[in-house]
């Protein structure tokens, strides 16, 4: 083999190693807003008694954990909110309802003592979480529900 | 002679600015406002809707089409975080007993009375553009914005 031989087979190498790579890091997640009975939910309000987990979640957000944006390329996102269940690698059960649920999360842009801070990006800063939906928008709760893992990871921290 | 194009320009910028002003309007959306006096349900699952709305991204034959725009200058609609700002202010609750209005959406609604395209971020053509002072915009805040085009819509159908 020539040095072009070997500068080739190097090059696809890498790009080959790229791109698994940057498929590894591509999470689907389900988000299912109409949970049925018995199963585990997570509620996600600005408003909750005796929260679990406190998130800080708002434009600028001083000592920020991370950053998040939405992207509307599919092939740039961390994260992608499917519409199918069968897609999905994780999925997350919201209660919208206020009923018991195993999880409780309080967000807002004034949360005092929070567990984790996360800052919304949408002015083409670099962020360290992009998240793309299936849908129409992404909504608060849901944006979170997506850092999930994330955030219990920060809380186990702390 | 150029004073005159002069005075005229400035009379035409002058005509079209309150135009652009009125363009305009701020909406503050919560579950608790204090000026709000109708409650508004928005959900996938309403019994007995007074509203049926078709929301999607590809949606054919869509009456409205919407995108979110980063720039507040561009915007028609801007929701607020401050309901002192607001020209509105809507009582979003999913979980009141009986509301005021009550709005099925979907984008797999059958027979609904409007249908809404959305057109995602930035978009090049956009009938409606909404801006948020917050982080995001939820299904619900979005359609709560549009009530105004919606009940326009509907009045003209």
């Amino acid at each position: 083999m020539t040095t072009n031989h070997y500068a080739i087979f190097a090059l696809f190498c890498l790009c080959c190693l790229f791109g698994t790579s940057s498929i590894w890091a591509q999470q689907q997640v389900f988000i299912d807003a109409r949970p049925q009975a018995n199963q585990s939910v997570v509620q996600i309000a600005e408003d909750v008694n005796f929260p679990d987990i406190q998130v800080q979640l708002g434009r600028d957000i001083p000592f920020e954990d991370i950053t998040v944006g939405i992207t509307p390329f599919r092939r740039q996102a961390n994260i992608i909110i499917t519409r199918r269940e069968a897609d999905a690698g994780s999925v997350v059960r919201l209660d919208l309802c206020d009923n018991f649920p195993d999880l409780r999360i309080l967000y807002g842009p004034d949360v005092r003592f929070p567990d984790v801070r996360i800052e919304f990006r949408d002015d083409n800063r670099p962020v360290d979480v992009l998240i793309y939906t299936e849908k129409t928008t992404v909504s608060e709760q849901e944006l979170i529900a997506c850092l999930l893992p994330f955030i219990k990871e920060k809380k186990a921290q702390r | 002679m150029n004073r005159f194009f002069l005075f005229c320009y400035a009379l035409a910028l002058s005509s079209l600015f309150p135009y652009f002003l009125q363009a305009q309007s701020t909406v503050f959306i919560s579950d608790n406002p204090r000026n709000s006096q109708k409650t508004v349900k928005i959900a996938q699952e309403v019994s007995f809707p007074d509203i049926k709305v078709r929301l999607g991204r590809d949606i054919p034959f869509e009456d409205i089409t919407v995108g979110i725009t980063d720039r507040r200058n561009r915007a028609d609609v801007i929701l607020t975080d401050q309901e002192i700002q607001a020209e509105r202010s809507i009582r979003l609750d999913n979980e009141a007993a009986f509301p005021d209005l009550r709005i099925l959406y979907g984008p797999e609604v059958s027979f609904p009375d409007i249908r809404i395209e959305f057109r995602g971020h930035e978009p090049l053509r956009a009938d409606v553009l909404i801006y948020t002072e917050n982080t995001t915009v939820s299904e619900q805040e979005l359609i709560a914005a549009l009530l105004p085009y919606i009940r326009r819509r509907m009045n003209t159908d």
